[in-house]
């Protein structure tokens, strides 16, 4: 199964999901370390409405990729789930896009901070990824269950 | 290979231009109000079904046939579905996705409005059936584009 982490607006939330995902004792501090020397590495040299990149494989050989758009969670994950069913049949794959809202500061070019509201500092957006980052084990696991029933 | 008709709501343009093209609809005259309105999908799906694909049939070489509703996000859906297919293993499956957004006319776009999001089918539906039958040559020469030349259509 292949895991698709989906944020609207920023990458970062996608990115930190998938770091999260395959390093999932690191703390916050070693998950942002990780996901600023990857993107240094891997970040496309122009600026794109979409971006969608391979991240790494899990430790049960899933594939991790991460994406982000303007286009609305909801509708990125019915499209793209739809589409996988077609491609590969169902439960091949796992698009998740509540994951926590943050801000890019323009000005500076720079991740700005979690977005304000309910997500307010930064262990609160982390507790938000690492419940995403479960919730998605806890749902391939079931996917699992039922294809063995 | 899938094809996937894709318009705002995917219920009105792309319903109509993937009957034409699996032949639930006729090429040579406009269909009436009531060939449209009995079309499966047509004018009845809500804006909570946007993003969802919807099986219209087969054409005759055994394609399937889907439609999109995309919202006001054509584009980026387009270039999401991209990026996603440049990723995925090739499968030997090809997608092609036709934008039919292009056919919609303000009768549509009325109709739509007023039987879709507000409710009035009474009033929405038959506009947007005119609307439809107005587009028609729109819709007809979108198909046949495809047909003629479906490699400019496929995404992966």
């Amino acid at each position: 199964m292949d895991y698709i982490y989906y944020s609207r607006g920023s990458i970062v939330p996608a990115l930190l999901a998938a770091v999260r995902h395959r390093y999932p004792a690191d703390s916050l501090r070693q998950c942002t370390g990780r996901a600023s020397a990857w993107w240094k590495e891997r970040a496309p040299n122009e600026a794109t409405a979409v971006l969608y990149q391979f991240y790494d494989y899990d430790a049960n050989g899933s594939g991790l990729y991460i994406l982000s758009a303007a286009v609305p969670p909801s509708l990125v994950e019915r499209t793209l789930s739809g589409l996988t069913a077609l491609l590969k049949g169902e439960g091949q794959s796992m698009v998740i896009s509540a994951l926590p809202a943050f801000r890019w500061d323009r000005g500076r070019n720079r991740p700005a901070g979690p977005l304000s509201g309910s997500y307010r500092g930064l262990n609160a957006f982390w507790t938000e990824i690492g419940a995403a980052v479960a919730q998605a084990r806890l749902q391939a696991a079931a996917v699992l269950v039922n294809n063995e029933l | 290979m899938i094809i996937i008709f894709q318009c705002y709501g995917g219920t009105h343009t792309s319903v109509t231009a993937a009957s034409i093209y699996t032949g639930l609809l006729p090429r040579g005259r406009r269909p009436t109000d009531r060939e449209l309105i009995a079309l499966p999908y047509f004018d009845r799906l809500c804006k909570s079904k946007i993003g969802y694909l919807h099986y219209i049939g087969a054409d005759r070489q055994g394609h399937r046939v889907f439609t999109l509703g995309s919202g006001s996000w054509g584009l980026q859906v387009r270039a999401i579905i991209t990026a996603y297919l440049s990723h995925v293993q090739p499968s030997g499956l090809r997608v092609a996705l036709i934008d039919c957004s292009g056919s919609l006319t303000m009768p549509i776009r009325l109709g739509g409005f007023l039987s879709r999001r507000l409710g009035l089918v009474a009033v929405g539906r038959p506009l947007v059936s005119f609307g439809i039958r107005t587009a028609y040559r729109s819709l007809l020469s979108r198909v046949s584009d495809f047909e003629n030349n479906p490699a400019a259509y496929i995404v992966n």
